[in-house]
C-alpha cells in the first residue's frame, strides 16, 4: 500500500486504483485523517462524507439481505433437522414388532413373531371355507 | 417474519405437518370400527390384555403390513360386549366366515373393503380351558393378501 501522501498525489494525477482511492477515503475519514495538513485535501477532493460513509459501512452489521439469507438458512435447516427427526420417528413405527403382557413390554422379535404365527395359525388353519372344499372336489 | 412468505418455506412446513399427520395417522389404524374400544385399553386394563403389535418388515411374509392382537380372559358379560361390537362391524364387512356355538359366537373372519387397495381383516376367536375359563382373542391386520393367502400360509400349522 502507497503512502497517503502518495495516495494524495496519485489522486490528483488521476492515477489511483479503485482500490487505492477508497483507501484513500477511508483514510481522509478515520481520527488520523482529520489532521489540519488534510483539509486542503478533504476540501478539494470534497470526499469527507463519502469517506464517512465507507467507514461506517465497514462497521456496521451485516445487511439486512445478508440477515434474509441467514435466517433463511438456519429456518432450513431447522425443518430439515424436524424432517430428518420425523422420518426416524415414522421408520420406527413402521417396523414394530412388540407385545404386552400384564402390561410388561416384551421387543424379542422372535418371541413376538412365534406369538402372532401361533394366533394367525389359530385363526386361520383348521378354517376350511365352502369355496375351497368345491375346488378340491372338482380338481380330483 | 418475511421468510415464512417463501415458496421454499411454505414447502418445508407442509412437508413438516403432512409428517406429522402422517405419524398420528398410524397410531390408531384399526379406528371406525365398533372394536377399537377393546384395542384402545378403555374397555379392559391393559394389566389383563396379552397384546401384540407388528407393523412393517415382519410381515412381509405374510404380505401384510399391519397386525394386531389382544388376548384376555374374558367373563360372560365382557364377551357379550365384544360380541356385540363384533356383530356391529360384521355389518359393513365385505366377506365374513363366523361360527356359533350353542347361539354364542365362536370364531368369526371378516374382511372391509378399503380404499387404498389393502384388505382389512377383523379375526376373533373364543376358547375355553379345562377349568371353564374363556380366552379371547381379538385380532385386527391390513395387507395385500387376500383370506384365501392367509389360508394357503397357515393350512398345515
Amino acid at each position: 500500500m502507497k503512502k497517503i501522501d502518495e495516495l494524495i498525489e496519485g489522486y490528483f494525477e488521476g492515477t489511483l486504483s479503485q482500490d487505492e482511492e477508497t483507501a484513500l477515503k477511508v483514510f481522509l475519514a478515520s481520527e488520523e485523517g482529520q489532521g489540519p495538513e488534510y483539509d486542503e485535501v478533504r476540501a478539494v477532493m470534497g470526499y469527507f462524507a463519502a469517506g464517512r460513509s465507507v467507514e461506517i459501512l465497514r462497521s456496521r452489521p451485516l445487511p439486512r439481505n445478508d440477515r434474509k439469507v441467514w435466517r433463511r438458512i438456519l429456518a432450513i435447516a431447522a425443518s430439515m433437522a424436524i424432517i430428518i427427526t420425523l422420518g426416524v420417528s415414522i421408520y420406527n413405527r413402521n417396523n414394530v414388532c412388540v407385545s404386552f403382557v400384564g402390561g410388561q413390554k416384551i421387543t424379542d422379535k422372535e418371541v413376538v413373531m412365534n406369538d402372532v404365527d401361533n394366533i394367525l395359525a389359530d385363526l386361520l388353519s383348521d378354517r376350511t371355507d365352502m369355496e375351497e372344499l368345491l375346488n378340491e372336489f372338482f380338481d380330483r | 417474519m418475511n421468510f415464512l412468505t417463501d415458496d421454499l418455506m411454505k414447502k418445508f412446513l407442509l412437508i413438516t405437518l403432512s409428517a406429522f399427520l402422517a405419524l398420528a395417522q398410524g397410531a390408531r389404524a384399526q379406528e371406525g370400527l365398533q372394536i377399537d374400544s377393546l384395542f384402545n385399553g378403555s374397555f379392559v386394563p391393559k394389566s389383563r390384555i396379552t397384546e401384540s403389535l407388528v407393523t412393517g418388515k415382519e410381515l412381509k411374509p405374510y404380505n401384510l403390513d399391519y397386525f394386531r392382537s389382544v388376548r384376555l380372559q374374558a367373563s360372560e358379560g365382557e364377551i357379550r360386549r365384544i360380541v356385540s361390537w363384533l356383530e356391529g362391524d360384521a355389518l359393513m364387512a365385505i366377506e365374513k366366515d363366523m361360527d356359533s356355538e350353542n347361539g354364542e359366537l365362536v370364531y368369526a373372519l371378516m374382511c372391509f373393503a378399503t380404499n387404498n387397495g389393502k384388505n382389512k381383516y377383523l379375526g376373533y376367536q373364543v376358547k375355553e380351558s379345562s377349568g371353564g375359563s374363556k380366552y379371547v382373542t381379538v385380532v385386527y391386520m391390513t395387507g395385500k393378501a387376500t383370506t384365501r393367502d392367509l389360508k394357503v400360509i397357515f393350512k398345515h400349522r
